[in-house]
């Protein structure tokens, strides 16, 4: 690693351009992690953006093999359903995308996970629904996210030639999930919410303002308070609607942005943590970054031998 | 191929030299046709 390398990986780069990338965590949970990033260009917190839906891989079902379904769906709907059950794999960075896999795609147990679902209705009139827990996985690592319905069976009772018989609906497969990207199918999309706003700026100018309060009234989030001084409570619930500067006659408050700053709002669809999907994402992209550098380095010295 | 009649539940073969189909015991006109004993394959997407 040269000198300038390792002042790119430590953002010491950004800091000679007068703004180095900050972090700030506002809200972190399981599922979802709220953050600001300060000191980074509209085209990089994009770039993050798309790297959260489409350049993290995660494990979908891919392939349904039916033995039996006379459940009220369709197997191609069935299949779908299936699908978009989000699968959590402790050992995901063991799993090969099955293209680039030994196996060339046939199918082994570093490319593919295969999941048996054997459900039937009740035995007497009635119904059950079946929910993704009832999938059985052939990797104890990975496992369905629980308590997603898949199916409802119904036991009917039905007369055939007078005799009362109860007619049963069962389902019976194999499914079969390996590993993609979200630009591939949305199937493989590990974030469910995934959007940045850019931090908002409001500005009182306590000379001008009156405290008439007509902006605490118009503001539809109610983040300004008039007490003895007109202040923001929270300016980062401010949806820069500017209906508070459209209301005042003095001028005395000013709605902006910060072209740099954004608030960023993930939500995991339960495949990883929130947090790691971000560093995923992250890592992800700097991967993109670092093959670009290598192409366009061996470019440049191809040019130079021709010359 | 094999259907079933709807009404009888009794398995039917429909020859198809005759125009029109109908159940040859219960004459009922309505056939569903069976689910075939091979496992499927359905791509998920």
């Amino acid at each position: 690693m040269t000198a300038r390398d390792r002042r790119a990986g430590s953002g010491e780069e950004g800091s000679e351009r007068g703004a180095a990338m900050e972090v700030e965590i506002l809200e972190l949970t399981d599922m979802e992690v709220k953050f600001i990033l300060r000191g980074v260009e509209p085209s990089f917190a994009n770039a993050l953006r798309r790297a959260m839906l489409t350049e993290v891989p995660k494990l979908a079902i891919d392939e349904v093999n039916i033995y039996e379904n006379t459940s009220p769906l369709f197997d191609e709907i069935l299949a779908l359903r299936l699908a978009l059950i989000p699968l959590r794999a402790e050992n995901i960075d063991e799993f090969v995308f099955p293209e680039e896999c030994e196996c060339k795609g046939e199918g082994c147990g570093f490319c593919q996970v295969s999941f048996t679902l054997s459900a039937q209705s009740p035995e007497s009139v009635g119904e059950r629904v079946v929910y993704s827990d009832e999938l059985i996985s052939s990797d104890e690592k990975v496992r369905p996210y629980p308590n997603i319905p898949i199916v409802k069976l119904i036991s009917r009772e039905t007369r055939i030639n007078g005799i009362k018989t109860i007619s049963r609906q069962s389902v019976m497969l194999e499914a079969i999930a390996r590993l993609g990207v979200g630009k591939k199918h949305a199937k493989w999309q590990p974030a469910t919410v995934c959007g940045y706003k850019n931090l908002p700026v409001i500005e009182i100018d306590e000379k001008k303002c009156d405290l008439c309060g007509k902006c605490v009234e118009e503001c539809p989030k109610q983040i300004l308070e008039a007490t003895t001084v007109l202040r923001v409570k929270d300016e980062k619930l401010c949806s820069l609607c500017k209906l508070c500067e459209d209301v005042c006659d003095r001028d005395a408050i000013k709605v902006s942005y910060d072209k740099n700053s954004f608030i960023f709002n993930v939500e995991s669809d339960g495949s990883y943590d929130a947090w790691e999907l971000v560093l995923r994402a992250a890592r992800a992209l700097r991967g993109k970054y670092v093959k670009l550098a290598v192409v366009v380095a061996e470019v440049a010295e191809r040019t130079k031998a021709l010359a | 191929m094999v259907y079933y009649c709807a009404r009888c539940h009794r398995k039917v073969e429909v020859n198809y030299e005759y125009p029109g189909v109908k159940c040859p015991y219960c004459g009922y006109r309505i056939l569903v046709k069976e689910r075939p004993t091979f496992i499927k394959k359905v791509k998920a997407e």
